[in-house]
């Protein structure tokens, strides 16, 4: 664990903006889906912060996830998400989930298990903030823990697998030896 | 030039290398280098590829071993003169990646802002700058829509601003066609000649050696071979340079295959293009015939509708007027090699499936044809760029194919990848096919074209052979060949960032600090999680909208368009909550299919609705009215964010727009490709891998550049350790807003 270099944050941010794209597809795509049920809508929440799993795996520094959630969260806004300026607040809560995991890791922690849990945490904040601003509070109990326990599971495959296998790809094209992912776990990663 | 020499003398030692050994990882890239150099000694430094040049102008600048994780040995010595931010002014081989600000002024301000020049100063020396790079262009323009060329003009300004002790070139026209070179090397010249101190890495060297009083020689181990007066050297070393592969002896015309008799592989019958039903006509009334057996080369400036030609013969683009008639397949290099792999490893890559450990025999021979047999098990994006080039073409040539297209591919290449790429298309042709190619390269279509077609404005103005050409300077000059004066029709390109026009910059919201204005409506934005009645989300709701129409400068059809798609997600927040509202046992709910739809959760829709669109409101209302370099600043500067955070984050963002053409570059790419390419369970992981590895290529060589203009220590770390190019007032009007649109929203709650 070290400070933050030049390129780990020029990385976070140009991972962010293209992930803020991604995400804003997704909001078009994937917004009719609550007309068939709020908790199977939740199953593709996840794609929602890939950057947070993605970038800290990369650089692996403290806030790595905040940063990177709200870059893509801004860029999400800014491209004219239907969502407005809560694409970036959200992004801001699911990047502190996220956080909390790569936290009780001690910021050393960043194998394909920790990835899936802290992605799955990113779905905690997701949660909370959808608690009070998008009316999950209003669902039944029933409705709520079922959209709580599908949108963890699907940051952890959505967001946690998905980033691990990219960035997996990006080791083997050998782009990333000058990151943290190289230089202090190489062995942690590739198990 | 105003370069001055405050505090390095003339003659004054300003490098002292003895026995230094320089190594990335395991990789010894310079070795044992035993070199003093003075000030005023101007100098060339000449090496093959991965001779360790970069490195050696690295380590004069402080770049290893400050910025690049580098071993050193030995022993180093560097005048402190040259450790003051921007005493070594740098100008990087790839124009865009030295960047970091949006627009042309703020861009040279860079610099000057981190050695904590006064604002007030700035603008007299940005503009003496670019005067004395030649760049004629307005400060406020994006620079993202320049010419390599003129990028690479600016890259100069940056440093010049700082008034360097040395300035030093690295490639500075690796990526630039011959008249922008040309450009180039007149401004080196310049500075040469008026005494400043300049170190320059260049392949094209002979224009410049009789310029630069210096010559350095790097061998292939990494080792100082000669240094010395460049006329002397450069005479005397000429064997040396030639079995290094450093000078071609003079070219050559091959002979051709003689294609006048064969087949028409191509026609094309006054075929026009455009992007767009709306945009401009990028081909207008092109007529063209391609021949078997015969190699064409396209020339014509960036922009003129080479790319866009190549396309249309290969069928990746559909003409909007005329006729495009071909006779068998035809086959398609990109520029970048990179988008058309999509295995990953070289040999998997050659057979264009996963073979294991069995190499197939053919697969064997096209591995020694390219000269990639060391390489078989690698990535391919691990690959040097000359084995990236090979591979790509190698993939392309797998099958027969009547037309061969490839865009560019021998830029940026060395002579032993050139030759390689350009005796298997030979083959190719001899067996009956054609090949087009465009490209910048006089020496190439000299040496290996039957046939050159030139290309301005979309129209072929030149069809013919290339002595024919070569007496026309009007026509050389129009495809770029030959200098002279850059037309200025890319300026009026469209800005790829929007910027708020100056009615809305002039109007009450406009003119607020943009770092006070998030807050506030952060804020306020937060409040509107307690509205749980109609009327406290529809009062809500008014409250962006109204200072949108009243108070912003923006057109109210403008608004309206922005917030019509949010109807869609209007509908959708009612719905949800009318089906899955938690309501009591008692309500009474209507049953349709398995839905319990019910009266208070329609309620509760339309509130959830209503907050959102006042979340819309006020996020259009912060974007449409604030500038993102100043937003992104003004995080620094209101709240003391470290500078490399908000510096680093523009740094990155700049980079969306480039990324968007990359991104369409690559579908196509990937469509060539075919079947094997698109969308299936593996290939989620790998379709953006180009993307992705070229993104993460980007970032380090932004920050090295960053951190070359003297973007280190106290300046990046500390918010108040810098100045800021851009004056950015924060009044009355902040506070009166802020405390405004709280109390609205608080308003509508109490209500």
């Amino acid at each position: 664990m070290g400070s933050w270099k030049m390129r780990d944050i020029v990385l976070t941010a140009i991972f962010s903006a293209l992930s803020g794209a991604i995400y804003l597809g997704w909001d078009l795509l994937f917004k009719a889906v609550p007309i068939v049920n709020p908790v199977a809508s939740a199953a593709f929440n996840g794609l929602w912060w890939i950057a947070g799993g993605i970038v800290p795996f990369i650089v692996r520094r403290p806030g790595a996830a905040l940063l990177a959630e709200s870059v893509g969260g801004f860029m999400e806004f800014a491209l004219g998400s239907p969502y407005g300026v809560q694409a970036f607040t959200i992004g801001i809560a699911q990047g502190l989930g996220i956080e909390l995991g790569f936290l009780i890791g001690r910021y050393r922690r960043y194998g394909p298990a920790w990835m899936i849990l802290s992605c799955a945490l990113g779905g905690i904040g997701n949660y909370v903030y959808s608690y009070f601003y998008y009316g999950v509070r209003q669902y039944s109990v029933g409705n709520q823990v079922g959209y709580l326990v599908v949108t963890m599971i699907s940051g952890a495959v959505l967001a946690g697998v998905l980033s691990w296998l990219v960035a997996r790809a990006l080791l083997r094209a050998g782009v990333l030896n000058n990151f943290a992912i190289v230089r202090e776990g190489r062995a942690e990663a590739l198990n | 030039m105003a370069m001055s020499m405050a505090s390095v003398q003339n003659g004054a030692e300003i490098l002292t290398l003895s026995h230094v050994d320089v190594s990335f990882g395991s990789h010894l890239v310079l070795r044992d280098l035993n070199w003093r150099w003075q000030a005023g000694e101007s100098v060339l430094i000449v090496g093959a590829s991965g001779a360790g040049k970069s490195t050696l102008a690295m380590l004069t600048s402080g770049l290893i071993p400050g910025s690049v994780d580098a071993r050193l040995s030995g022993s180093l010595w560097r005048h402190p003169g040259m450790d003051q931010a921007g005493a070594v002014g740098y100008v990087f081989q790839d124009a865009d990646s030295q960047f970091c600000q949006i627009r042309v002024g703020e861009e040279v301000a860079f610099g000057l802002e981190n050695r904590c020049v006064d604002p007030q100063k700035m603008d007299p020396l940005i503009v003496q700058a670019l005067r004395e790079s030649g760049l004629k262009v307005p400060l406020d323009l994006e620079h993202m829509i320049l010419s390599g060329g003129n990028k690479q003009k600016l890259a100069i300004a940056c440093a010049l601003a700082l008034n360097p002790q040395v300035l030093i070139l690295d490639e500075p026209t690796a990526n630039l066609d011959p008249a922008s070179t040309d450009d180039v090397f007149a401004d080196i010249i310049r500075f040469v000649d008026q005494g400043s101190t300049v170190m320059v890495i260049e392949h094209k060297f002979e224009a410049l050696a009789p310029h630069l009083p210096y010559v350095l020689l790097l061998d292939k181990e990494g080792r100082i071979y000669r240094f010395g007066r460049s006329a002397e050297v450069l005479s005397r070393e000429r064997q040396w340079l030639l079995d290094q592969g450093l000078v071609r002896s003079s070219p050559r015309p091959r002979p051709g295959v003689g294609a006048r008799n064969q087949a028409v592989v191509l026609e094309m019958q006054s075929v026009g293009a455009r992007y767009g039903s709306k945009a401009p006509l990028v081909l207008d009334q092109v007529n063209l015939e391609i021949r078997g057996g015969e190699l064409v080369a396209l020339l014509g400036a960036n922009g003129a509708g080479k790319s866009t030609l190549l396309k249309m013969m290969a069928g990746l683009m559909r003409p909007s007027s005329g006729l495009v008639r071909r006779s068998g397949s035809v086959a398609f290099g990109f520029q970048n090699p990179e988008h058309q792999f999509i295995f990953e490893r070289v040999v998997d890559e050659l057979a264009n499936r996963y073979v294991g450990s069995e190499v197939p025999e053919a697969v064997h021979e096209r591995l020694i044809q390219f000269d990639l047999q060391d390489q078989k098990d690698k990535s391919p994006y691990a690959l040097s760029q000359g084995q990236k080039r090979r591979l790509s073409v190698a993939v392309m040539l797998e099958l027969e194919h009547a037309l061969y297209c490839l865009d560019e591919p021998t830029f940026g290449q060395d002579a032993k990848t050139r030759t390689v790429i350009m005796e298997r298309l030979r083959e190719r042709q001899r067996r009956g096919a054609a090949v087009v190619i465009s490209t910048h390269d006089v020496a190439l279509v000299q040496e290996w074209a039957d046939r050159v077609v030139v290309i301005d404005g979309g129209r072929v103005v030149f069809d013919g052979v290339w002595p024919e050409l070569a007496l026309r300077p009007d026509l050389l000059r129009r495809a770029r060949l030959m200098a002279g004066e850059e037309r200025g029709d890319q300026v009026q390109a469209p800005p790829r960032f929007q910027t708020p026009n100056e009615r809305v910059r002039s109007s009450p919201m406009g003119q607020l600090n943009p770092g006070w204005k998030l807050l506030s409506i952060f804020i306020a934005v937060g409040l509107t999680a307690f509205a749980h009645r109609l009327a406290q989300a529809a009062l809500l709701a008014m409250i962006p909208l109204v200072l949108l129409t009243l108070l912003s400068g923006l057109e109210i059809l403008r608004v309206i368009k922005r917030l019509a798609p949010f109807v869609i997600f209007f509908a959708v927040y009612v719905w949800t909550l009318t089906a899955y509202a938690h309501v009591s046992k008692t309500t009474p709910t209507i049953h349709v299919l398995w839905y319990h739809l019910s009266y208070p959760g329609f309620i509760d829709g339309v509130v959830l609705g209503l907050r959102m669109l006042s979340a819309v409101g006020f996020g259009l209302l912060l974007v449409s009215t604030v500038d993102l370099v100043q937003l992104v600043k003004s995080l620094s500067r209101e709240f003391h964010i470290p500078p490399r955070f908000s510096y680093g984050t523009l740094a990155g963002l700049r980079f969306f727009p480039l990324f968007q053409e990359e991104w369409a570059k690559l579908r196509l790419a990937r469509k060539v490709r075919g079947r094997d390419a698109r969308w299936s369970g593996t290939r989620v992981v790998t379709y953006a891998l180009p993307l992705l590895s070229d993104a993460v290529r980007l970032s380090e060589r932004v920050a090295i550049a960053m951190e070359a203009r003297g973007f280190t220590g106290r300046v990046a770390r500390f918010a108040h350790a810098r100045t800021y190019y851009h004056p950015s007032p924060r009044s009355w009007r902040d506070l009166v807003f802020g405390v405004t649109i709280v109390a609205a929203a608080a308003l509508a709650l109490w209500h």
